[in-house]
């Protein structure tokens, strides 16, 4: 089909143009005038860069020619067209290049008003898109009451600054803040009052911290506020010794005026050992409950060392119980004898430890880590059951050997203690009492002297003995010594040890013996390593002796067959034959 | 530092020809090293020719494309210095096409060693009219309605709004296919890379030029005429300018036989 003539570039609703690689319109046709209003006769020779923007331009020398240059045409171009009228109208223009006529360039432009408004609509829905997200992060990282940031907010805001930190940037200190008083409020005025109060105190807080602090409320009364920079614990403490000074001044809502105070604790970051952001405001928390036991109202920075040796003294204690649950502990029994006459006048029960990676381990290992715990209670109680059931047991064989065991002064003080005692005896009925004799030690805080006279008293009346372990080391002896009536004085082997060349110990344990005969009551030394201590004290008037020069602690099994020994030829060898005075044995562990 | 190569992966390194004289040609901006493509049967004759990709064009690695990083023309120039060392280049005469002039400027000026001199294709170290004795073509106004007319050519939808909805600011998530065309460029990529190069300003630096540099500017150029050329000769020691009897901003494109003639005859000088 030929083309039929009545058909021109005119008749087209498009723009068609025609330039060459010099940037000369060579023909434009009508649409150009109706749409844009240049003239065929205005546009021919003129510069193509007239009909476009100094943007268009760029994109023309940037983009359109290289592509036309390299792959000979490109399609749905955006430009800006000057129209002239001097307005600038969105089009859309195909070129494409005929590269064998000296390089015409032909164009096709169409308006894309249309293209353009629904380019805005999309970034204006953008744009709104971009509030309604913005406003959602808001939303989710903010406290509705105060305002704030809430706890969402702070705990990735913590995470990030501690990244930051570890990435080399400054650190920081965290703070944790409890008002103090605040639920009275809430109990007298009401919570609508309170919760009016804790706006104020938020504006307070924000007010008196630096705008790039990020103060959160946690919850109830309780805030997290990060501080950012290098402080030192002074500075740190500076500022937040100011703020707590702050919120310890009246507030006024509704006319009323309402006190409370702060109790804050603080935390800086980074520490020598690694924690995670939960630790940190545990760590915080922590040292805010410090501030509150000691009086609230004020700063308390938390002690990284202290935690340290509160963290080792938990693992220890967790081992001591896993020990005994897993019956690692024994007692080990030390004789007791008249060194005079040779009698066995019984055992010590002594505490030890089978440790599966150290060993066997005496009380010096883990004592103190169990001094008034619940863990020192449940050992006590262990001993006193296990000795009462050796008793028992040899009482059953008819060694009739009295056992004495250590009770810690909080042990007895335990509100528990005697009832404890009474059901763990009525289980060994048969047992007569006076077998088990109790070592209170003369060091252990004795709080209260009349409580435990009472204790001692009553276990006495069940026909236990007791004794005063380690006479002569604590305080206020003598008070004790009337206020508590007991069996025994056991002089403390420090004494002992030196008597022979200190003339200061000496006189201590010669006094010791003269009270224990003033008070009327038996007196037996500890420590007895020698014949020569064995012969001073049995001149001053203690017969009574126990040390590892008459024997050593030993596993109950062993106790039996060294009894045999000593009443055969122990006594005599060490005490009767005329060369064990030259015996020297080793110092006493425990 | 990314190994030899990741650097030749990434800036799609191309090395062909043979000669003495190691060129190095950097294509500007809205294209790629296909630009050379007219002049390089000329050149590679002569010359032992390195071409490559800015990363964001071309076929080079979208995946190192950084928007910090490349905000500026130092990161393009970083990438220049990190190719020359990668091939460990010296003598390097730095052929940059419009705002890789500059780029080559850039990366001369932070490792003088491994460069000989420039050969500036129509140059401008600032496209921004600073009245009254800088003329270098463009209000703030024109270059931001470019900003925004790129921003009309590349309407992504998804590109557009997924980051919003998704919630991530990852250049990766931005970042899709690029397709296999000449010229055809990310949208982000290409914005930010018009921005480092419309926005800035480095005529400071013209003075402090340590090689030899041939200004070839265009007779008729909307992008970077006459008098960007003169000022730039002004301030560049070592410089010589050439102005040329061609139209456009693209000669090494539209008169390859031109501007190779003058590439010779400066560097066979």
């Amino acid at each position: 089909m030929s083309r039929p003539d009545l058909f021109s570039l005119d008749d087209f609703p498009v723009g068609c143009l025609v330039s060459d690689l010099k940037r000369q319109i060579l023909y434009s046709n009508v649409f150009f005038e109706k749409r844009f209003g240049h003239a065929a006769h205005d546009l021919a020779g003129a510069d193509l860069f007239t009909l476009l923007t100094r943007a268009s331009q760029i994109i023309y020398d940037s983009y359109i020619v290289p592509l036309l240059l390299r792959e000979g045409s490109c399609d749905e171009i955006r430009l800006s067209l000057v129209s002239r009228a001097g307005d600038a109208l969105p089009v859309v223009a195909n070129i494409w290049r005929d590269d064998t006529g000296g390089g015409r360039i032909y164009w096709s432009l169409s308006s894309a008003s249309r293209a353009e408004r629904m380019f805005q609509e999309l970034a204006e829905a953008r744009e709104l898109l971009q509030q309604k997200v913005a406003q959602l992060h808001t939303l989710s990282d903010t406290d509705q009451l105060t305002g704030l940031a809430n706890r969402t907010a702070m705990t990735r805001h913590l995470s990030q600054q501690m990244s930051n930190v570890r990435a080399g940037q400054s650190a920081f200190a965290l703070a944790f803040i409890d008002l103090d008083g605040f639920k009275k409020v809430n109990d007298q005025h009401g919570h609508q009052m309170g919760d009016k109060l804790l706006r104020r105190v938020a504006r307070r807080m924000a007010s008196n911290l630096r705008s790039d602090d990020l103060i959160a409320r946690f919850g109830g009364d309780e805030f997290v506020i990060l501080m950012h920079g290098d402080f030192s614990t002074g500075t740190a403490e500076e500022s937040l010794n100011r703020l707590v000074q702050q919120l310890a001044e009246p507030f006024e809502v509704d006319s009323e005026p309402l006190e409370i105070s702060a109790s804050v604790g603080v935390t800086l970051y980074p520490q020598s050992e690694e924690i995670d952001p939960d630790q940190l405001i545990r760590q915080a928390d922590q040292a805010m409950y410090q501030a509150k036991l000691a009086g609230r109202n004020q700063l308390c920075l938390f002690n990284a060392d202290r935690e340290k040796i509160q963290r080792d003294r938990n693992e220890e204690l967790a081992a001591i119980r896993s020990g005994l649950a897993a019956g690692e502990f024994e007692l080990y029994y030390q004789p007791k004898i008249n060194m005079l006459t040779g009698q066995v006048l019984g055992a010590e029960a002594l505490l030890r430890w089978n440790h599966p990676v150290l060993g066997l381990t005496g009380p010096a290992t883990f004592l103190a880590a169990v001094n008034d715990t619940p863990v020192g209670l449940e050992m006590g109680r262990w001993v006193i059951a296990n000795a009462l059931a050796q008793l028992q047991d040899w009482h059953r064989q008819g060694l009739e050997l009295p056992v004495s065991i250590n009770i810690a002064g909080y042990h007895l003080q335990h509100p528990d203690f005697l009832a404890d005692l009474s059901r763990m005896l009525a289980d060994v009925s048969e047992l007569p009492k006076q077998l088990l004799e109790l070592e209170v030690l003369e060091t252990s805080t004795i709080e209260d002297v009349d409580q435990i006279s009472s204790v001692i008293t009553a276990c006495k009346s069940l026909g236990i003995q007791v004794s005063l372990d380690d006479f002569g080391t604590g305080y206020s002896t003598l008070g004790h010594l009337r206020d508590l009536t007991v069996d025994t004085l056991k002089i403390d082997r420090s004494f002992v040890k030196d008597m022979l060349t200190n003339a200061g110990d000496l006189a201590i344990l010669k006094g010791v013996i003269g009270f224990a005969r003033a008070f009327e009551c038996n007196v037996i030394a500890e420590g007895v390593e020698t014949w020569q201590h064995s012969q001073r004290l049995i001149d001053l008037g203690c017969e009574w002796g126990q040390g590892f020069y008459i024997a050593r602690p030993m596993p109950a099994g062993a106790l039996e067959t060294w009894v045999r020994d000593w009443r055969e030829h122990g006594f005599h060898d060490k005490f009767l034959k005329a060369d064990s005075h030259d015996r020297v044995d080793l110092e006493e562990g425990s | 530092m990314p190994t030899k190569e990741q650097i030749a992966a990434r800036n799609n390194v191309r090395i062909i020809g043979s000669g003495q004289k190691t060129l190095m040609l950097a294509h500007g901006f809205g294209c790629d090293q296909n630009m050379w493509h007219y002049l390089t049967p000329e050149l590679s004759a002569h010359y032992t020719l390195v071409l490559f990709d800015h990363v964001g064009s071309g076929k080079s690695q979208l995946s190192a494309f950084s928007p910090s990083r490349y905000a500026s023309l130092e990161g393009y120039a970083r990438d220049v210095v990190e190719i020359c060392q990668a091939l460990d280049l010296t003598d390097v005469h730095f052929v940059g096409h419009s705002v890789s002039g500059t780029i080559g400027l850039l990366a001369s000026l932070s490792e003088p060693g491994r460069f000989a001199s420039h050969i500036m294709v129509c140059p401008s170290p600032c496209f921004l009219n600073d009245p009254p004795d800088y003329h270098g073509g463009f209000k703030r106004a024109d270059l931001e309605e470019l900003v925004e007319l790129m921003d009309r050519n590349y309407i992504g939808w998804a590109s557009y709004l997924a980051p919003l909805v998704m919630g991530t600011h990852s250049s990766d998530a931005l970042i899709g296919e690029l397709a296999d065309s000449f010229c055809s460029t990310d949208p982000l990529v290409a914005k930010t890379f018009a921005q480092a190069t419309f926005f800035a300003d480095y005529r400071h630096l013209l003075p402090a030029a340590k090689h030899p540099a041939l200004l070839l500017q265009s007779g008729t150029d909307a992008l970077a005429d006459e008098n960007v050329g003169k000022y730039m000769h002004a301030r560049m020691p070592r410089s010589t300018l050439r102005i040329l009897p061609t139209e456009g901003h693209c000669i090494h494109m539209t008169h390859p036989d031109l501007v190779g003639k003058e590439i010779r005859a400066y560097l066979d000088q």
